[in-house]
């Protein structure tokens, strides 16, 4: 029976012959070479390598954030990238854009170009957006040149930021101008009434003092030394208290030994672990091979 | 239709379960755990050139595996025990050893172990230069050379070398059975190499071609060197010095014998260092040196003497 059990719990790779081992990772092998080769495939097909373009033109003022990396985008879909920039005899920047074919039918008369120069700013490169066209218009035809329309740029924001600043400059005075009306006068009044509050406690802190008052005899009556007795009966209770406690954790300390004995069995439980792991590749390819100990010398004649 | 993520997600999981799942290391009962330590210890002594450290080793778990009848543990000590002492010179040793394990073997069906047995028995009728009785030993795997490599190489280059040591013994068929020996080894090892060298050495100064015998046991000389291999140095030094006294080069034959009976001595190899002994004795007195003369006959007269185990601990003489 616990042949069984070990055969079971063995995978079935270590049961098979070595031929079958040699076939299998053969296997392996060509799956997994077939499985890089479509992986590659996949990526020269997703980089569009193969793919043939057709090259519209935009024209725009300012090239900020462009270069000839610049990916074109349509309803946000890659579609092909800025092969070219240029500057126009009227000196526009005129861009180059190679259009992957099979999108061109998202190209109508009513497609529109967009830059972003925030993008350019924040993310280090912009973006040339296409709107897609209406289907019911016609397509546009290869070499066109369409007007670019720019977003915002940083000095535009900037400038709009630099409005925002000067409105709160001018609260700022505002503010300033309030504080200057208020009367010094009515402040002064005001500190004078904080000081005879002052005093008037001040008053009322002596006569308990004194014992005067219901207060006062709380604190200076003679009955005050007994409720102190009284303290340190309680003190004395606690003390007790405290003993009993110490006795409960010295029983406490009585249980480390059989605490320490269940530590032991968990670290027998993870050295065990620690075995298996050993077992797992590629974990045991990095461990020396102690279990091969060699029995028997080399066969190699010994007087020679 | 199937996905191809998802076909890649079962492809993966199936390798991984195959890469996670090593065979559960065998437990072996504490005794038989404690004899193979043992054995293990002494093989890497011997590796090491620790002959008496390995022999220890070896009867402690002889002893051991004798505790708990184990044959298979006794038949391999025996063999080991009987290799060490071959190493060492003591045949009637090896020979009380061997014919133990042979018993063990036959009784017990343990034929993987016979050809160890057999290639044993051949060294040692090759030093005793029974060129016939060690062939005798070598044919049956000589004949089927293929079921011999298939099973173990290095098992079939330690057949095919002491058939080339027994062709130089019988003076046939040395070239031959030297490139059987070259094709069945691995260029790369330093080992083999170096005794390939030796071979070589050994055919060109059959031929009286010292100069390239000379330079092929020096280049082997180096391999053993740089390996520190006592063993190999003894022989290619001995080999050396015997090139020179056919020279008469007696000065330059005595630095040679000089220097490998100190690597024999290190590695306590009796039977070697009879065989220095024998020639430096004779060497001295070419050179008119009387005092080592005497010197090497009074250590060969120790070495010889029974009951004196411990002749290695006495100097070297002409050192």
């Amino acid at each position: 029976m616990p042949n069984n059990e070990q055969t079971k719990a063995t995978h079935y790779i270590h049961r098979t012959s070595y031929g079958f081992q040699e076939q299998l990772v053969g296997a392996f092998i060509l799956v997994t070479v077939g499985l890089l080769l479509a992986m590659l495939f996949a990526q020269i097909k997703s980089q569009n390598i193969f793919e043939e373009y057709f090259v519209i033109y935009g024209k725009l003022s300012s090239a900020e954030g462009l270069s000839k990396e610049t990916i074109v985008q349509i309803s946000g879909f890659e579609v092909g990238h800025v092969s070219a920039i240029d500057i126009t005899d009227k000196n526009d920047i005129l861009l180059t854009m190679n259009i992957v074919k099979r999108y061109h039918k998202l190209l109508r008369t009513d497609s529109r170009i967009k830059v972003s120069s925030l993008n350019a700013t924040i993310i280090g490169k912009s973006i040339i957006s296409i709107t897609a066209g209406s289907p019911d218009l016609a397509m546009i035809d290869e070499g066109v040149t369409l007007a670019v329309q720019e977003s915002r740029s940083v000095e535009d924001v900037i400038a709009e930021a630099t409005e925002t600043i000067q409105t709160v400059n001018s609260v700022i005075e505002d503010i300033s101008n309030v504080v200057a009306a208020v009367e010094p006068k009515k402040i002064a009044d005001t500190i004078s009434a904080f000081q005879q509050l002052a005093t008037n406690i001040k008053d009322m802190s002596e006569h308990i003092k004194t014992g005067a008052g219901p207060v006062g005899t709380l604190i200076y009556d003679d009955k005050s030394s007994q409720d102190f007795k009284q303290g340190i009966e309680n003190l004395h209770a606690t003390t007790v208290q405290i003993n009993q406690m110490v006795e409960s954790l010295n029983t406490d300390v009585q249980k480390i030994p059989l605490m320490l004995e269940s530590i032991n069995a968990v670290i027998d439980d993870t050295d065990e672990t620690i075995k298996a792991t050993q077992r797992v590749w590629p974990i045991s390819s990095a461990m020396s091979g102690s279990d091969n100990k060699q029995l028997i010398t080399d066969p190699m004649p010994a007087n020679d | 239709m199937i996905k191809l993520k998802y076909l890649l997600f079962v492809y993966l999981m199936l390798i991984l379960t195959a890469c996670v799942s090593a065979p559960d290391k065998k437990e072996n009962p504490y005794l038989l755990e404690r004899a193979e330590s043992y054995m293990a210890s002494g093989v890497e002594y011997y590796q090491h050139y620790e002959y008496l450290s390995a022999r220890a080793q070896f009867t402690k778990a002889l002893y051991e595996y004798q505790g708990f009848n184990y044959v298979a543990g006794i038949a391999r000590c025996r063999l080991n025990l009987a290799k060490l002492a071959i190493a060492l010179g003591e045949y009637d040793e090896a020979d009380k050893n061997l014919k133990l394990a042979r018993q063990i073997i036959d009784d017990n069906k343990l034929s993987e172990l016979t050809i160890l047995a057999d290639i044993m028995s051949s060294s040692m009728a090759i030093q005793l230069k029974n060129y016939a009785s060690a062939l005798a030993y070598l044919e049956p795997y000589l004949s089927d050379m293929n079921a011999v490599k298939n099973r173990d190489a290095a098992i079939y280059i330690a057949v095919i070398l002491n058939r080339v040591r027994v062709a130089f013994g019988l003076g046939d068929e040395q070239k031959k059975w030297m490139d059987r020996f070259y094709q069945a080894i691995d260029k790369n090892d330093p080992g083999y190499r170096a005794r390939w060298l030796r071979f070589q050495a050994e055919l060109a100064s059959l031929n009286n071609e010292y100069a390239d015998s000379e330079r092929w046991l020096m280049q082997a000389l180096e391999l053993y060197r740089q390996q520190a291999n006592p063993k190999g140095v003894s022989s290619a030094l001995q080999a050396l010095g015997a090139i020179k006294l056919k020279k008469q080069d007696w000065h330059g034959a005595a630095d040679d014998y000089e220097n490998a009976l100190l690597a024999s001595f290190k590695i306590k190899d009796k039977s070697t260092v009879l065989e220095i002994l024998d020639v430096l004795s004779g060497l001295y007195l070419k050179l008119d040196k009387t005092v080592n003369k005497k010197k090497v006959d009074h250590l060969k007269s120790v070495i010889t003497e029974k009951n004196k185990n411990l002749w290695y601990v006495m100097p070297v003489p002409g050192i």
